[in-house]
């Protein structure tokens, strides 16, 4: 420190011991440094301008994206319908009235060929090819008619059946030709009308694609979320817990850490793999189940649980868990009593956010048989079920037209889902977001 | 005096709704080192940072008043942020070498502005700052090694040649030493030394012994507001304002 | 009596064993001043659990086991020797016979699986039966072990806390028997196809066409590298090529230049693009982009250019990784000290010379990590492939030709109808084997470059 002197009582401005005039000063106001400047200021303003165009890029694929979904979508679940006469009387079903409020009502008209009595009132109606303007589904709008009301069994009526699928795209005005022609036909009887298409939110998987509903899926999609969350949600609080504020720093330790974190990076399908030659093949559990699906997705979710349900409890703050440990609170008290219930929003939203990434997983769920054709809604765990992406990607393998807007329509609801889902999420982050 | 390098007149900083700085006027010379001193919180070092417009990087930062550099309102619309910074150089609290090779450190205010056109003109730039930093000696054999992989003292001191290395009129500095040990500190104290008169510098600090060993002017902040300002002999045996004294002789702060 | 039923029965005993023990350790304290080591609430759960575990876990053992021991029963039947040998129809004629025998069905294709319902249902319902006892037989057991130990001075708090700590560490000893699960499952059968096909082959052949596979050689058509190949250029190159400018920039602007509100807007939505489902990229690429793309091809002269091709699923899947790059970039630039941008913008840097300079240069490791992280995602990554890609390996350079991916073969080679033991269904698990070591070296670089780089700012 010696080599300093102190300055109090020197105040020699003046005698500096360097000239001031030593130093030349760039200039800044030369020509070539006012360009260059320019040219600085011009690249900073590409690159802002670049940013920006990333970001309302991004922003615009997101944008296009879902306007186009909905954009194709929509029609999907409108149904065209033609408004069909029909003579019950005349037809002369041998059927009475009496059965059509019981229990076997579907299967007596059925075989009482009322698809028949439908088919030949369209030929009356519309000529030869009457028939095939309607919807395979046709003579069903007209059974839940006649068990609506089984007065008409007598009656002349005109009921508004749903029309064909390439009569339904034309009239959507995207059909062929010919079909555009009978469209315009129709539109100038004024017999076509439009309505929510109720097969689309109530049926399963069908061949016709004025027929398929997106129903057998969403319960297909539901049964499995509850065996992914019954399982996936306690394991998964449990570990976090476990791992938080029990955990001993050993190796058996860091290997279950490791495990979770690599799994949390697993590419979706190799668990498919091993749904496929596990729960399978070992444990010989049944294809296409809800069952199987959500023991999957479980495996694949629950990392996702872990690693959120550490974050929250990690963000308890500690005198917390002094304080509780400071009356005489067992370890497991403080954690049950204190820890967990102000660590369960944050992870309730990483939970949540787990599923929604599981509702919308179709790869591990092709490996274990879920892309089978289910026309039925599956009634239990280990039925054969499809779930709302997997009926996505198989609808959109399908060649036929009609297809187009139901893969879309079906789209939207599992996005209206997936979105509903995390703004939960968003909603309990912000509610009860806690600042320590 | 006439050889005010800057000059601020009524100058008020604003955080949001919350005044800062409130009404301070002070000259800069080119031949003193200007201290600011003053309790913690005091704003010494937000006026320190609207001599360069640092404040501009923060949204909710709004100055008035007036600032000149030789003349030139520096919040004035033609004034080119960019320049200004060349010409008013800044050091911080805690050394911040770019995690770069000690040459790049150096290099990077000459390169981005301009100033040397070959690759010699550049060596001799960076040799000349570090040589005026005094740290050339320690580090001439090894200026491919990292910027960060030197001690406190001397990433302090590639910081002051990295400010030097731009040619810059003004050196501001924010409390230089508070992160360095006291004979890194000297080192600096001494290095302030040998620069001036060369730039006209500005030195924020808490420490009062500091203040008096280097610098010729002082200036103190109490509360956002310039309490005193005059020579440092002056400031630390005969302060004028009973709150100086109170400061000096250790009352608070 | 069905699983379901006795599952709540179990339940419900558990309850009533909770309720007695508490009620008969309140019962000791009453006219009792002394101090107890544990509630009657923790007498009862000492009961309940006691009372509930072991027949749950026997019960979990069990459904694992029944079907498997129910089908022996009945392939030992005198009826079952007509079964055609193990294949399709075996497995479709006893599936038919167990839905018979559980009521869901009632007519049947098959007439052996009539004959053998009934043998079915017998099986069952004496398994059934067996479960049942012992489950019951384990509960009473348990609870009455459990109850007779309820003492005024019984520690039953540190007993149940003992079960509550073995639960939680069982729990976490799930996610390493799901990562022994995967590797052994995927060894095992990566084993059995080895031993078909010479490793080799698989790793270094460049012939891919699984569909004719020659029986004296399997190794020739199973060659593997067109797929790597397919995959490094789809999800490395492609992917990256759109998502690291764009996902880079996004996080440079919202994090330095974005005023507070527009940050606080856009970088949920464009989190959004990270949360739709694959299978709606999958369907947008393979309708909209898969198109536009070819014929761009064919305008600029390419009229060979595939409507399959690596360009339309590399883009849309790089779309898809542009919010993982750009979090990751962002939490790289942010955890720089700010001290160096202010540094840098002290000397009269602009922004931008700031950001190239000084930001990236020290973001660097945490940015090469993120991207390694974005490109072991989109390896993995199947159903964009699986509906935009082709399935045809090629090995080219053209981004319009088309490629496959490791993803697209496993899911072609496991869709099929073929059987299970056959070298084209094991070949999909030595892709799969592939795939999740690639996938973890991936990660472990990644996060051990993101960690030091944590560290070396901390």
């Amino acid at each position: 420190m010696n080599s300093v002197t102190p300055f109090i009582g020197t105040p020699d401005a003046t005698a500096s011991a360097k000239p001031a005039t030593a130093r030349v000063p760039t200039d800044w106001t030369t020509k070539a440094m006012q360009s260059r400047i320019r040219r600085r200021y011009a690249a900073e303003r590409r690159f802002r301008l670049a940013g920006l165009a990333a970001v309302w890029l991004s922003a615009g694929f997101l944008a296009f994206l879902l306007s186009s979904m909905l954009w194709q979508g929509a029609s999907g679940f409108v149904e065209t319908r033609v408004a069909l006469p029909i003579d019950f009387a005349a037809a002369a079903l041998p059927i009475e009235p009496a059965r059509l409020t019981s229990r076997g009502a579907d299967l007596a008209l059925a075989s009482a060929g009322l698809e028949g009595a439908v088919d030949s009132a369209a030929t009356r109606a519309f000529g030869k090819d009457g028939e095939g303007l309607l919807s395979d589904g046709a003579w069903v709008t007209v059974r839940d008619a006649l068990k609506a009301d089984p007065g008409l069994l007598s009656r002349k009526t005109v009921i508004a059946v749903p029309v064909a699928s390439p009569v339904d795209m034309a009239a959507k005005g995207d059909g062929p030709p010919e079909a555009e022609a009978v469209v315009a036909r129709l539109k100038a009887r004024g017999v076509l009308t439009r309505g929510l298409s109720m097969t689309f939110l109530t049926t399963a998987d069908s061949t016709d694609a004025t027929r398929v509903g997106i129903w057998g899926a969403f319960k297909g999609s539901l049964l499995t979320m509850i065996v992914t969350l019954l399982l996936a949600f306690p394991i998964g609080v449990l570990s976090a817990l476990y791992l938080e504020e029990y955990a001993p720093k050993n190796r058996w330790t860091d290997l279950i850490e490791v495990s979770i974190n690599n799994l949390a990076a697993v590419p979706s399908i190799i668990f498919g793999l091993l749904g496929l030659a596990v729960f399978l093949g070992t444990f010989g559990m049944p294809r296409s189940a809800p069952l199987v699906g959500g023991l999957t997705l479980a495996l694949m979710t629950m990392p996702v649980i872990v690693i959120a349900g550490r974050n929250a409890i990690k963000a308890v703050p500690p005198s917390i868990r002094d304080a509780a440990l400071g009356i005489g609170a067992s370890p497991v008290q403080v954690v049950f009593h204190h820890v967990l219930p102000l660590a369960l929003p944050g992870i309730l939203t990483g939970t949540i956010i787990g599923m929604a990434r599981a509702l919308g997983e179709t790869a591990p769920l092709l490996m274990i048989g879920m892309r089978a054709f289910i026309a039925a809604p599956p009634s239990g765990l280990r039925d054969p079920a499809t779930v709302l992406p997997v009926q996505i990607f198989l609808w959109s393998d399908q060649v036929s037209r009609g297809f187009i807007e139901k893969t879309s329509a079906a789209i939207i609801v599992l996005l209206v889902f997936l979105l509903a889902m995390n703004g939960v999420a968003i909603y309990l982050r912000n509610k009860f977001e806690t600042r320590w | 005096m006439t050889n005010h390098k800057m000059t601020a007149r009524d100058v008020s900083v604003y955080y949001g709704q919350k005044r800062a700085i409130d009404n301070v006027s002070i000259d800069v010379d080119m031949d003193n080192v200007t201290a600011f001193i003053g309790p913690s919180g005091c704003g010494k070092s937000t006026f320190l940072r609207t001599l360069n417009r640092m404040n501009d990087t923060v949204a909710s930062a709004r100055v008035e008043g007036k600032i000149e550099l030789d003349g030139h309102d520096i919040y004035s619309p033609d004034m080119d942020v960019v320049q200004l910074r060349a010409r008013v150089g800044m050091v911080f609290q805690k050394p911040n070498p770019f995690p770069k090779s000690i040459y790049e450190n150096v290099a990077y205010g000459p390169r981005i502005h301009g100033l040397a056109g070959a690759k010699s003109d550049l060596d001799q730039i960076v040799e000349k700052s570090l040589r005026r930093a005094g740290l050339w000696d320690e580090v001439k054999d090894r200026l491919t090694d990292s910027g960060t992989a030197l001690s406190g003292g001397q990433q302090q001191r590639l910081c002051i040649a990295r400010a030097i290395a731009v040619d810059p009129e003004v050196i501001l500095m924010d409390e230089p030493c508070s992160a360095l040990d006291p004979i890194a500190t000297a080192k600096i104290e001494e290095l302030i030394h040998e620069l001036r008169g060369r730039y006209a510098i500005v030195i924020v600090t808490h420490n009062m012994q500091q203040a008096a060993r280097v610098s010729q002017r002082t200036a103190f902040f109490h509360l956002g507001t310039l309490v005193e300002y005059g020579d440092t002999s002056a400031i630390f045996t005969n302060p004028r304002e009973e709150r100086t004294k109170d400061y000096i002789t250790g009352r608070y702060g | 009596m069905s699983a379901l039923a006795l599952f709540f029965l179990v339940l419900g005993l558990g309850l009533i064993a909770w309720l007695s023990a508490r009620m008969r350790a309140a019962r000791f304290r009453v006219g009792n001043t002394a101090r107890f080591s544990s509630l009657p609430a923790h007498h009862g759960w000492y009961v309940a659990l006691w009372t509930a575990i072991p027949p749950l876990l026997f019960l979990v053992g069990w459904s694992m086991v029944a079907p498997a021991l129910v089908t022996d029963t009945v392939l030992a039947s005198p009826a079952a020797v007509q079964l055609p040998p193990p294949g399709f129809d075996r497995a479709s004629i006893l599936s038919e016979a167990r839905s018979l025998a559980e009521g869901r069905s009632f007519g049947a294709f098959h007439e052996l699986a009539r004959v053998l319902s009934p043998v079915y249902a017998a099986a069952q319902s004496r398994y059934d039966w067996i479960a049942t006892a012992l489950a019951l037989l384990l509960t009473f057991a348990g609870g009455a072990f459990a109850f007779l130990r309820v003492r005024p001075g019984f520690g039953a708090r540190t007993r149940v806390e003992r079960i509550v700590m073995i639960l939680l560490l069982g729990a976490s000893l799930i996610a390493i028997l799901t990562t022994v699960g995967i590797v052994a499952s995927l060894l095992y059968e990566s084993a059995r196809f080895f031993s078909i096909v010479p490793i080799t082959d698989f790793l270094f052949g460049t012939h891919w066409s699984p569909q004719v596979v020659d029986a004296r050689d399997p190794g020739a058509s199973l060659g593997a590298v067109p797929l790597f190949w397919g995959t490094f250029f789809i999800g490395a190159v492609i992917a990256m090529i759109v998502a690291i400018p764009f996902g880079l920039m996004s996080a440079i602007y919202l994090t330095q230049y974005a005023a507070p509100t527009t940050r606080k807007w856009m970088k949920p939505i464009l989190e959004v693009l990270a949360g739709v489902p694959t299978v709606v990229y999958g369907y947008f690429a393979a309708l909209t982009v898969a198109p536009a793309v070819r014929d761009f091809a064919v305008w600029i002269g390419i009229s060979w250019a595939s409507s399959e091709s690596a360009l339309a699923a590399g883009l849309v899947m790089g779309i898809m990784i542009i919010p993982f790059v750009s979090s990751m970039a962002d939490d790289s630039i942010a955890a720089v000290p700010s001290s160096m941008r202010d540094g840098s913008l002290a000397m009269g840097a602009t922004s931008s010379e700031t950001i190239r300079r000084v930001l990236l240069p020290a973001a660097l490791p945490g940015v090469v990590g993120g991207v390694l992280l974005a490109v072991s995602r989109a390896i993995g990554e199947t159903m964009i492939v699986v509906m935009a890609a082709s399935g045809v390996a090629t090995l080219t350079l053209n981004p319009f030709a088309s490629t496959t991916t490791v993803t697209k073969q496993i899911v072609d080679l496991l869709t099929g109808e073929a059987e299970f033991d056959s070298a084209k269904t094991l070949a999909a698990f030595a892709l799969g084997l592939t795939l999740f070591v690639v996938t973890l070296l991936l990660n472990i670089v990644a996060l051990t470059v993101v960690k030091r780089y944590r560290e070396a700012y901390e």
